[in-house]
């Protein structure tokens, strides 16, 4: 005989069962409940309904039930537990099991009997539980057994909406079993006092699982059990208590409580520890994601748990008589380790979706319970082509990533220096000190306000702590296939041709590459040209739907865009005046784009943004010399393309005037690559004088050339529509093999080239090793004695991303000036005493002017070093002479600045296109009803 | 073409003129430091003199300093207060083997003189500041054997010198002189037999590799000595000024290049300039020093010699008379003051003075010692002429302040009657061109 075919031993002298059915406004589902009851193949022996008397319906159902042994009623505002307990008191029938159901759940015929099965396969088993499936749908599971992660959350180890297919069909220990249908050993629940309680709906379940375990019993789940669960309360369809105020982070609260009730005496610490910190985790998580409500939750969770010790001293009395196993022992029965970060990634993905695809995302919380109704057709299994054809865009991207890779193939790790990118600091901490400290370390000491960009720099930077430099690794590396993932965000919105979308997306994204931003290190333009389409879209969606949280986006993309690249504040004005005017019912919200992405610039308004000093975007004042047709072809910048790359895009966004059905939209692209046009030309006969006394240096064009050549494209995708009409249908041919003429170009040189040269790996150390290894000052001798000396003051390695453009004071500047001078054409003792009073303690000239450095060779008070070239000085100050402090800015800088950065995270998280839960809205009263 | 085709071409013919209209702009110019190359007052001078007991240095500036400090080598030696006042023209025999004056102030402009005899022979000189490199040509020429180069250590930082060599026969190896360490506040004195004991006529660059430093030789044998100023480097046009009357007179060449050097040599007299006879064509072979004498027929007392030559050298002359010898090294261009001793060691101090292609008139200011002004001349220098100035007519003239007008002279000085000295005048240094410098 086949062990399947066996018939359990205890169908010849069945155990007696009470069943207690706990009711609770259920009048909804009761009657089919009860129903359920009645088609069992084995019936319980004693059935016990049990209500609050909350609902007349629900009453006068369980009244007139026939089956039932008892009904009885219990006070109001009681939990599941006590309500179980209270039909159990009035019980004067022995009996071996107990059988708990909800009044929204449904049994399937041999439920019971073949928990009985399982319940009865060994003698240790105290707990056994079914599988439960959705009601309505009656397909998808909803537990076969549950257990909890580290982090206090429940979890049941099955997908989202997953089906029953019968892969969960074999039973197995678990840490508990769901109270829908949880069958209990008589004994058992009496040695166990029942359920907690302090838990009166949410984790008691759980709870009397994870004690029966550690009191020596085994919990089993008995997958041929079935039942349908409707879970009324937690989906919110029903009052809970009528008339009792719900309580703040109840669900939170019963968790951390299990958790900490649970847990071995040596874990105690440790895990209180972890939960509080994950609380507060979580709190902040809630709080910047606009979720009041949830954030008011695990406040108040956290202050009933972790501020009522006596409450928790009871808890764990309570259990310890029962105590026979450790945790360690059954540790199996957890979640593993990893699931909490899984839970982690599930809501940072949906939060990245929810903020780079706004309209795509329904809520924003975690992962949801509820399936759509489009998941309630049978799914039909046809013959698909590859992924990489169903999902083509997806495909272009992940070529654009080892493209990207392939390109970066000289820059292994992550940190990039060049000419113009300073490198970036050690630790975040470092950007932080930059917006909070009254004086910054920074050449003769510094107590200017840090750049805006460094906000956003610092506020990105913080979950890296100790690796920032993988922000601008991530912006020169990637920002090809950034640029084409947002271009194409935008091409979405424009062109429903995806094939001319694509190309175009992919063709914009190469723009980054093709000006020499990439190469050069000028992190300024890649990030202008990233966002100017994301720009768009936001600026696009607000004037068509005036909307307050897109005028906060479009706001904080010009801030952002404007900190890194000041020139592009004009640009953005520009373009939100235009917008304006065009829409007159969007001006309101238009305005408070303009007003947001001006007032976050803060102190950077008019240091960079209105000054001369516009042209020179984060990193380094250097001089990049361009011409006319250089800005033409976006050919000006040191590593940037040959120019006649660009001719098919100057040829197609020609021919892209030629047709009027599209020649609005056609024209607005061409007037917005003018624009790019004027600006890159005007950068070609610019100056700027970086701060006093420095050498002009000529402007970088490259962000004009990007944008130009950006608009030119997006005119070719506004006009590729008409290749389809019969008009202009010859010249397709033509037309595809000039729109694929410029990505394949491009491409390939971008990747055949590489991304390096001037752009390298390093420390963006100034100065030799030794000298960089200590905190003090040395000034850095450039330059000769025609060109004139640039004497730079850097502390330590040199100054880092953000760093490069603080000054100290004029005073300090000029006697350093004065100092230089003089050394470096009568030398005098007081020049080096000087020198140590400023807190210069070395000087160094990398590519010395064996002149000038005879000069300051005879100065007494220099003593000269061991230096790491034949070309190179250095020159040790030795003086008596004591630094004087540093400046230093007054003492409510911190708190200005920390309000700064403060305006730039309220106004990102106002920002966040968050959307309140389903939950969240309609009263569960009405749905009800 | 439809009637429409124009404005569909606007939009490419305004990026079109734009970019036309800015290919016209000139475009910006190459960073340049701000400000550029400038001259600027110096503030603090340096020079070093070598002593012997009984020679006399004068000390003495354009305007007054702010404060003088003076230290003898060696360290130990007492030094005279009279050095520390920066507002007079002060006069002393310091003693030791070297002083040291430093004195500050802006555009103070000191410099020092030292005059004395060694065995009967007169020497003047010069003091010389730092110096970076440093040229000294026919040392040990015509059996005066005793030629030295003296390092003295102006700074409060060891000293490190490069001595490279040259005689008659080619290069010199000498290990022992390279990287030469001057100890702060001290001096040291290489004897030229010592390492190129032999080999005629030696010439020697002294390369200051690190700090301050100060050099300059003695040429000296037998009854005859003399002290020899550092030239700055080759070049192919050197003026000899102020060739002091003797018996016989002879130049001194070094070509450090690898090519031969051809050499003309001509004479800057009273009247004019003219060819040296039997110099118009001097072979001197690369990487080689060598000597050659002015015919007797060319009349070069009080007058200048101007050595051009195809490849860079540096020219010394040696002007005998008796058993003295007087040396006269390249003159500076000067362009701003040059001080002067009107008498030194109690001899009065000769001035000539001579120019190029332009006529050039310079002002000789005459000064007591307490720098008070007692008389001014104008003399004037004929294009391609030496003159000697006139002497001081006051008794109490201690020093002479040059300021040329309309260019540029060199200038020499020497003694005669008791011994025979000769030496260059620099330009005070009362500016120097700095480099624009900007600081970040």
């Amino acid at each position: 005989m086949h062990d399947d075919d066996r018939v359990p031993r205890w169908r010849s002298s069945p155990p007696a069962v009470v069943a207690v059915l706990v009711a609770h406004r259920g009048s909804r589902w009761l009657g089919q409940t009860l129903e359920s009851l009645e088609r069992l193949t084995h019936r319980p022996d004693l059935l016990v309904l049990v209500h609050d008397d909350s609902d007349p319906a629900t009453r006068e159902l369980l009244l007139g039930h026939a089956g039932a042994t008892r009904v009885v009623t219990t006070r109001p505002r009681q939990g599941f537990g006590a309500q179980v307990a209270a039909a159990l008191e009035s019980e004067t029938e022995p009996y071996d099991w107990i059988w708990l159901l909800h009044d929204d759940q449904i049994c399937a015929p041999d439920a019971l009997a073949a928990l009985l099965d399982e319940a009865t396969e060994h003698a240790d088993v105290g707990i056994v539980g079914p599988k439960v499936r959705e009601w309505p749908s009656l397909r998808r599971l909803l537990e076969v057994g549950v257990t909890v992660t580290g982090t206090g959350q429940r979890e049941t180890m099955l997908e989202s909406g997953e089906p029953d297919a019968g892969q969960h069909d074999r039973p197995r220990d678990v840490l508990a079993v769901g109270s829908a249908g949880m069958l209990v050993r008589r004994d058992v629940w009496e040695r166990l006092g029942g359920m907690d309680p302090r838990l009166p709906l949410f984790f008691d379940d759980i709870d009397l699982g994870w004690r029966a375990n550690r009191a020596g019993y085994r919990v089993r789940t008995a997958p041929e059990a079935v039942v349908f669960h409707a879970e009324a309360s937690r989906n919110r369809r029903r009052v809970r208590r009528k008339g009792v105020r719900e309580t703040a982070g109840e669900r939170r609260a019963a968790a951390l409580h299990t958790m900490l009730a649970n847990c071995d005496r040596r874990q105690f610490v440790p895990w209180t520890i972890r939960l509080f910190l994950g609380s507060l985790l979580r709190l902040m998580g809630f709080l910047l994601g606009k979720d009041l409500r949830s954030a008011r939750g695990e406040l108040m969770a956290m202050i009933a748990v972790f501020a009522n010790p006596r409450r928790m001293i009871a808890a764990r009395s309570w259990r310890r008589p029962s105590v026979r196993r450790s945790n360690r022992q059954i540790r199996d029965l957890f979640a593993p380790f990893w699931m909490p970060y899984q839970h982690g990634l599930d809501v940072a993905a949906q939060a990245f979706e929810a903020v780079v695809r706004p309209e795509q995302v329904e809520s924003m919380g975690l992962r949801s319970i509820g399936v759509g109704e489009e998941d309630e057709v049978e799914p039909v299994v046809v013959e698909q082509p590859p992924w990489w054809r169903r999902w083509p865009w997806f495909t272009c991207v992940l070529v654009m990533l080892v493209a990207s890779f392939a390109a970066a193939r000289s820059l292994v790790g992550a940190g990039l220096v060049s000419p113009v990118l300073p490198a970036s600091p050690d630790s975040v901490t470092a950007w932080w000190g930059l917006i909070l400290d009254r004086s910054h370390a920074v050449g003769l000491g510094s107590a200017d306000l840090a750049p805006a960009f460094v906000i956003p720099l610092a506020v990105v930077g913080t979950p890296l702590w100790f690796a920032p430099s993988v922000i601008v690794w991530t912006l020169t590396v990637l920002a090809v296939p950034l640029a084409a993932l947002t271009a194409h965000r935008f091409g979405r919105l424009v062109s429903d041709d995806r094939g001319a979308r694509m190309t175009w997306a992919v063709s914009y994204g190469l723009l980054v590459a093709v000006t020499g931003a990439v190469a050069t290190g000028r992190v300024g333009t890649v990030i202008a040209l990233v966002v100017a389409p994301l720009f768009a879209n936001v600026l696009l969606r607000l004037v068509l739907e005036p909307d307050w949280s897109r005028a906060l986006q479009a706001g904080v993309w010009i801030a952002v865009v404007a900190a890194f690249a000041p020139v592009a504040w004009w640009l953005a004005m520009a373009a939100v005046a235009v917008s304006a005017v065009l829409v007159r019912s969007a001006a309101r919200h238009v305005a408070v784009t303009a007003g947001v992405g001006t007032i976050l610039l803060g102190p950077w308004l008019l240091d960079r943004v209105w000054s001369t000093k516009v042209w020179w975007e984060a990193g380094n004042p250097v001089d990049a010399p361009a011409a006319a047709w250089d800005v033409v072809t976006g050919s000006g910048g040191v590593a940037a393309a040959p120019w006649w790359m660009v001719l098919p895009v100057l040829v197609l966004a020609i021919a892209a005037l030629v047709p009027e059905a599209t020649r609005r939209s056609v024209t607005a692209a061409w007037l917005v690559a003018l624009v790019g046009l004027a600006v890159g030309l005007l950068a070609s006969v610019s100056t700027f004088v970086p701060y006093p006394g420095a050498p002009d240096v000529r402007a970088w064009s490259g962000l004009g050339s990007g944008l130009w050549l950006g608009g030119l494209l997006t005119a070719s995708l506004f006009a590729w529509p008409m290749l389809r009409t019969r008009r202009y249908r010859r010249w397709r041919r033509p037309a595809i093999v000039l729109l694929a003429a410029f990505p394949v170009l491009a491409g390939g040189w971008w990747v055949v080239r590489g991304i390096d040269q001037p752009l390298e790996n390093g420390e963006g150390r100034v100065v030799p090793a030794y000298l960089a290894a200590r905190p003090g000052t040395t000034v850095v001798l450039t330059g000769d004695s025609e060109a004139g000396i640039v004497a730079d003051a850097v502390v330590g390695a040199g100054p880092f991303l953000g760093a490069e453009s603080l000054r100290t004071t004029r005073d300090r500047e000029e006697r350093l000036d004065a100092a230089i001078v003089s050394l470096l054409t009568t030398p005098t003792r007081q020049d080096v005493d000087e020198l140590a009073r400023l807190g210069v303690d070395h000087l160094y000239a990398p590519d010395v002017d064996l002149d000038l450095a005879r000069r300051v060779d005879a100065a007494s008070g220099l003593a000269q070093r061991g230096s790491d070239s034949p070309d190179s000085r250095v020159w040790a100050v030795e003086s008596s002479e004591t630094a004087e402090p540093a400046p230093r800015a007054g003492a409510l800088r911190p708190w200005l600045a920390g309000g700064w950065a403060l305006a730039w995270v309220v106004a990102v998280v106002a920002a966040l296109p968050v959307r309140r839960r389903p939950e969240d809205g309609t009263e569960p009263e009405e749905e009800v009803r | 073409m439809s009637p429409r085709a124009p404005l569909r071409l606007a939009l490419p013919l305004i990026a079109v003129v734009m970019t036309t209209a800015v290919w016209f702009v000139p475009e910006p110019d190459p960073p340049v430091v701000d400000g550029g190359r400038g001259a600027v007052e110096v503030r603090r001078t340096v020079w070093a003199c070598p002593v012997e007991s009984g020679w006399v240095v004068a000390a003495g500036q354009v305007v007054p300093g702010e404060a003088a400090r003076a230290r003898v080598v060696p360290s130990d030696a007492a030094v005279d207060p009279l050095w520390e006042q920066a507002d007079r023209w002060r006069v002393a025999r310091p003693g030791g083997d070297a002083l040291v004056l430093e004195q500050s102030g802006p555009g103070s402009g000191s410099v020092g003189w030292v005059a004395g005899a060694r065995r009967g022979a007169a020497v003047l000189g010069a003091c010389p500041s730092i110096v970076d490199d440093a040229w000294f040509v026919g040392l040990n020429a015509q059996n005066r054997t005793d030629g030295s180069i003296t390092l003295i250590n102006t700074g409060e930082n060891r000293a490190v010198a490069d001595l490279t060599w040259w005689g008659e026969q080619g290069p010199i190896e000498s290990l022992d002189t390279t990287g030469l360490v001057v100890e702060p506040g001290g001096a040291r004195t290489v004897a030229v037999s010592s390492v190129a004991a032999g080999e005629g006529a030696v010439a020697v660059r002294v390369s200051r590799r690190r700090g301050a430093l100060a050099a300059i030789a003695s040429d000296a044998g037998g009854t005859a000595a003399e002290l020899v100023a550092p030239t700055a480097g080759a070049a192919t046009e050197q003026v000899l000024v102020g060739l002091p009357p003797g018996d016989r007179t002879q130049l001194a060449l070094v070509n450090p290049g690898t090519s031969t050097a051809h050499v003309a040599v001509e004479v800057r007299g009273r009247s004019g300039t003219f060819a040296a006879e039997g110099l118009a064509d001097v072979t001197v072979e690369p990487e080689a020093s060598t000597i050659v004498s002015v015919p007797g027929s060319v009349a070069v007392d009080r007058g200048s010699l101007v050595v051009g030559s195809d490849v860079p050298v540096v020219a010394s002359a040696i002007v005998e008379s008796g058993s003295d010898v007087a040396r006269v090294v390249p003159a500076d261009e000067i362009s701003g003051p040059a001080l002067v001793p009107a008498r030194l060691d109690g001899r009065p101090v000769r001035l000539a003075l001579s120019t190029g292609d332009d006529a050039v008139t310079v002002t000789v200011e005459t000064f007591a010692a307490d720098m008070t002004s007692l008389e001014t001349a104008e003399v004037t220098v004929a294009a391609g002429a030496t003159v000697v100035a006139p002497r001081p007519k006051s008794d109490d003239a201690a020093y002479l302040v040059l300021t040329p007008r309309g260019g540029t002279v060199g200038a020499g000085v020497w003694q005669s009657g008791g011994g025979l000295a000769a030496a260059p005048v620099r330009g005070a240094p009362v500016t120097v061109v700095a480099p624009g410098v900007s600081v970040r």
